[in-house]
């Protein structure tokens, strides 16, 4: 007898959890200047994975900012920065920034991809961020990587987030997963 | 013409006070962006001027330092 998917997935017995648990829906935005996900986050999970298909109209690079009750947060987010950009490997630190530094700009129609986790966004306490991304400057023939660890020290529970550009606009999706906390 | 945003899933014009909230932060975005870069290309210049004194390129540096 075959299975569809859906009632291979009804066939799992309860007690067995997820360990990837897709709380947004495959959101795609298109020349949008911001992009919010409100109530995604919440005490289910400590640890969340978003990813991003993106690419920007300019030089402007994506950033992020944690949102609460519809409002985001505009102040405290310091990261640090390592980037490979052919032979040449470059870094540095940020400080107590409006927003966080999360995809480079692709200047272009270049689609590029970010990996970005949260920890502990929705408790009263600091937030943890990290953002792996590989982007395409100005062409499918110099890719980069680029890594980010920071964090946004206000100890404020945040439901949700904001993406976005300070000049120019993006385009791509996004989609958003809890990791599973209990066996 | 108005800025854009997708909220939640919807992609529209944003409201004035949206739009006003959004340029205010990207004119402090932008200068951030720019003191950091200015930050960067000093100390780049600063390198660079070591290098000078010492008769090295950049290369040469590296390999001297392992």
């Amino acid at each position: 007898m075959a299975y569809t998917s859906s009632q291979i997935v009804q066939a799992v017995p309860t007690g067995i959890n997820s360990a990837l648990v897709c709380v947004k829906a495959e959101t795609a935005f298109t020349a949008a200047s911001s992009v919010t996900a409100d109530s995604v986050f919440t005490s289910s999970y400590t640890n969340y994975l978003i990813t991003f298909k993106y690419q920007t109209s300019t030089t402007n690079d994506v950033l992020l900012k944690l949102r609460a009750s519809g409002t985001s947060a505009s102040t405290n987010y310091s990261y640090q920065d390592l980037l490979s950009n052919s032979t040449t490997v470059s870094g540095g630190r940020t400080a107590s920034q409006t927003s966080f530094l999360m995809a480079t700009n692709t200047n272009g129609a270049y689609n590029s991809y970010a990996q970005i986790q949260l920890s502990s966004a929705q408790l009263a306490e600091p937030t943890l961020i990290l953002s792996n991304f590989g982007f395409n400057a100005g062409g499918y023939t110099t890719p980069y990587v680029r890594f980010f660890y920071g964090n946004h020290s206000t100890a404020t529970a945040y439901d949700g987030v904001e993406f976005l550009v300070a000049s120019g606009t993006m385009t791509g999706s996004y989609t958003i997963y809890g990791y599973g906390k209990s066996v | 013409m108005a800025l854009k945003i997708n909220d939640n899933g919807t992609d529209r014009d944003m409201t004035a006070e949206e739009e006003a909230a959004h340029l205010a932060w990207a004119a402090e975005a932008q200068a951030e962006a720019q003191a950091q870069a200015e930050a960067q290309e000093a100390k780049q210049a600063a390198r660079q001027a070591v290098l000078d004194k010492l008769g090295l390129t950049a290369d040469e540096a590296q390999a001297l330092l392992g």
